[in-house]
């Protein structure tokens, strides 16, 4: 008999929602790890720190500047780079618009585009956890 | 090679033919001699100089996209773009992704495109998010 319990996979709280995901570089064909902050404000997809984005060559596989999005934030606009990947989260394979700062360095977070995809629950100040997929 | 003397004139070796003609026929067309259109070609192929040497390979690739877009053979499809020029055009993402690797075994770059052609630009919203706190 097949067993109904759910899984879920947790990650421990470390002053902010902070979960483990993997970022597919398309053109070393490799997997690479990294934590990432749980972003709700954050509407796109998953931003990377620049030297992520760099690492995985995303720039060799990048969209053109007129597709690439400004961001809007409450200090003003930031340009940013972007590119289409993969990103694997709790057993989800997602593809995914990864963005990264024009200037500046960055912060991984993982935002609303991919969190609608995945049921997430959140214990205050404790962990993190997502339904596996 | 080049021979030069001011006053007496030049002496080019291995001048294209072809070229030559053209401007011949530019300098007939315009009833002067032909000296004159040579030395605007000359300027006007220094002045530019600067301008096409400065731009980078990323300028390039996106110049290329540029060309792409609005034209109907290419709306909707996936092309690939290195090294200022167009390499390839195919259905899907993981095509394009294998058409790139390829390329990079072969040639070296520093910036490429991979994208599907007419996609909008989009504004992303980061609101009060952690990358604002941090």
């Amino acid at each position: 008999m097949k067993s109904s319990a759910v899984r879920w996979r947790c990650y421990k709280y470390r002053d902010f929602y902070t979960v483990i995901g993997w970022v597919y570089s398309p053109v070393l064909d490799e997997w690479v790890k990294a934590e990432f902050i749980l972003d709700t404000g954050f509407r796109g997809d998953i931003f990377l720190e620049k030297k992520l984005y760099d690492s995985l060559k995303l720039y060799l596989a990048e969209l053109p500047v007129r597709t690439a999005p400004v961001a809007k934030t409450m200090a003003g606009s930031i340009p940013l780079r972007a590119s289409i990947t993969k990103f694997r989260i709790a057993g989800f394979n997602f593809q995914v618009k990864a963005y990264t700062p024009l200037y500046g360095y960055g912060k991984n977070l993982v935002g609303r585009g991919v969190i609608n995809r995945l049921t997430v629950l959140l214990k205050e100040n404790v962990k993190t956890c997502i339904k596996m997929g | 090679m080049v021979y030069l003397d001011m006053n007496k004139g030049f002496y080019l070796k291995n001048l294209d033919e072809k070229a030559y003609r053209a401007i011949k026929s530019i300098a007939a067309k315009r009833g002067v001699p032909v000296y004159r259109v040579i030395n605007e070609a000359l300027a006007l192929y220094a002045n530019l100089y600067d301008s096409l040497a400065a731009e980078t390979e990323e300028e390039a690739n996106n110049r290329v996209y540029e060309a792409l877009v609005g034209d109907p053979r290419y709306t909707g499809k996936w092309v690939v773009i290195a090294r200022g020029k167009l390499i390839s055009v195919v259905e899907s993402w993981n095509e394009a992704v294998k058409v790139l690797r390829n390329f990079l075994k072969r040639e070296k770059a520093s910036h490429g495109i991979i994208s599907k052609v007419g996609v909008e630009v989009e504004e992303i919203e980061i609101l009060g998010s952690s990358l604002e706190m941090l």
